[in-house]
């Protein structure tokens, strides 16, 4: 199982766009280049803070889902608008029912605002689904309903093996894949779903394994 | 006169399945609302306050709904 975060309402996770002055690597010239492919992909956001972040950890990459992967949503979104429009007239035209005026008025406002709140909703969730990247973790904010959320995290050290997926012609075209994430012992394996650029952070996440390989050799009670 | 009576009933149905509906659905509003501020304390953007005014007001706008399908529909 991994660890939970526990949220305290104290402290804010407040993401920018602007980059740290330490580039150090060609990956990380790539992941700057590369950053904020619609608010999905931001490298290196310079204050950015979560709960129990430590002094000496860094921020890394902020993710979400690809946007593209919306499409469907919001295409259900567009026809369901339409609906009230096609089908009242349609109706009373048929003569199947005979709405008044003011019933056939509320019936569409009702009818507009489920569907503003499911768009809403499928936005809130695609909005505030990130996972991060720090130097030293790798955290996962889930919100599955209105009333379940999970929050999960674990040390690169214990990352034991990174693959990524790209599945589709659309994840090939918009360049985004799922990563998958085994990490040692019984904790939970991660999956960061239909993430841009794949390759990139998968490469930047082996760095961050070598790295704290390289920790460890050096010192290994640290 | 009964079939006018049937008609009362059928619409009497109508409208109170449409207002037990509405009242859930004003409640389900209430809990996003609640939701995005949970959210916006995990992670702040600046679109939070935004979030947080379009929550209320759709809340607005059901209850508004709630009484106009308790007196139109």
């Amino acid at each position: 199982m991994p660890n939970r975060i526990s949220i305290d309402t104290t402290e804010k996770i407040i993401p920018q766009e602007n980059p740290s002055p330490s580039l150090n690597s060609n990956t990380d010239n790539e992941l700057k280049s590369a950053s904020n492919t619609g608010s999905s992909f931001c490298a290196f956001p310079a204050s950015f803070s979560f709960v129990e972040k430590q002094d000496d950890e860094d921020i890394i990459l902020l993710l979400r889902a690809h946007p593209a992967t919306n499409a469907p949503w919001i295409l259900a979104t567009f026809i369901g608008s339409l609906v009230p429009l096609i089908a009242l007239p349609l109706l009373n035209a048929l003569g199947s029912i005979s709405t008044g005026i003011g019933s056939s008025f509320v019936i569409t406002l009702i009818w507009l605002s489920g569907i503003f709140t499911y768009a809403f909703l499928n936005f809130l969730y695609w909005y505030f689904n990130v996972y991060i990247v720090t130097n030293e973790r790798i955290i996962d904010v889930d919100w599955y309903s209105v009333i379940y959320r999970k929050i999960s995290h674990t040390r690169i050290s214990k990352i034991q093996d990174i693959s990524y997926t790209q599945a589709g012609v659309f994840a090939g075209i918009f360049d985004y894949g799922t990563i998958e994430i085994q990490t040692a012992g019984e904790e939970e394996n991660f999956e960061f779903t239909a993430v841009p650029h794949p390759r990139l952070i998968t490469k930047k996440i082996e760095e961050l394994m070598e790295e704290e390989e390289k920790e460890w050799e050096e010192k290994p009670n640290g | 006169m009964a079939e006018l009576t049937n008609l009362f009933q059928f619409s009497l149905i109508i409208k109170l399945f449409v207002s037990v509906a509405m009242l859930f659905y004003f409640i389900f509003v209430v809990v996003i609302y609640r939701q995005v501020l949970l959210m916006s304390q995990i992670l702040s953007s600046k679109i939070s306050s935004l979030l947080k005014t379009i929550s209320l007001i759709q809340i607005t706008v059901v209850a508004v709904l709630f009484f106009l399908a308790l007196i139109i529909a």
